[in-house]
């Protein structure tokens, strides 16, 4: 039963870290792409810690329409809107953070 | 008048960038001295090569290269939240001075109103 944490915000939401579980993934959406660029920034942070076998991806069309492309780090996949659709599928539960 | 806007919304998330950019505008259109501070995801306002209309919107940045018509020159951006962001000055699609906090505190101090979104 794993959920699909979907961002929206700017801003980190803390509380995320004490509800996530094992086999979670994050999707960026809209303003939440900025939260991926800095390797000091507190998701990265979090990535780190919980290791590698989290998946963490991105909406494309939300990292281009800001110019982020240049700045984009490796540890996160940008998917498109279709792929956001069958995650949500892959997933039992959707959870909205803004 | 000496008019401070600080940018400090993200360009596209909903409308709040593109409604102060106009509301500057106007102000400097009707005579204020303006000075611009973007600070947190408003600086994501000042990135080249935004592809915006992806989300069906206008180019923020498109639309601050023409501050200097409306004798807009005085950009300033929050050097904390460039750094937070992983960024350098160097990376802004505009020329722009990097303050610490006890320069945008001075810079606050000099205007006479100051408008944040």
């Amino acid at each position: 039963m794993t959920t699909l944490h979907i961002l929206y915000g700017a801003t980190w939401p803390k509380a995320l870290e004490r509800l996530f579980s094992p086999g979670d993934a994050i999707l960026l959406a809209g303003a939440s792409v900025a939260l991926a660029v800095s390797p000091q920034s507190p998701m990265q942070h979090f990535l780190q810690r919980v290791g590698t076998g989290i998946r963490c991806l991105a909406l494309d069309d939300a990292v281009l329409a800001r110019g982020l492309s240049k700045h984009w780090p490796t540890n996160i996949t940008r998917v498109s809107d279709a792929e956001w659709v069958a995650l949500v599928c892959q997933h039992a539960k959707s959870l909205s953070w803004s | 008048m000496r008019l401070l806007i600080i940018a400090a919304s993200d360009p596209y998330a909903h409308q709040h960038a593109q409604e102060l950019l106009d509301a500057m505008l106007v102000a400097a259109t009707f005579g204020a001295e303006v000075s611009l501070l973007f600070q947190d995801a408003g600086i994501l306002q000042l990135l080249p090569d935004q592809s915006s209309e992806l989300l069906g919107r206008r180019s923020l940045s498109r639309q601050l290269d023409a501050l200097p018509l409306f004798d807009i020159e005085r950009v300033y951006v929050d050097l904390n939240a460039l750094g937070q962001l992983g960024l350098k000055t160097l990376d802004l699609a505009l020329p722009v001075m990097a303050l610490d906090s006890q320069e945008m505190a001075a810079l606050v101090a000099v205007h006479d109103q100051v408008i944040r979104a």
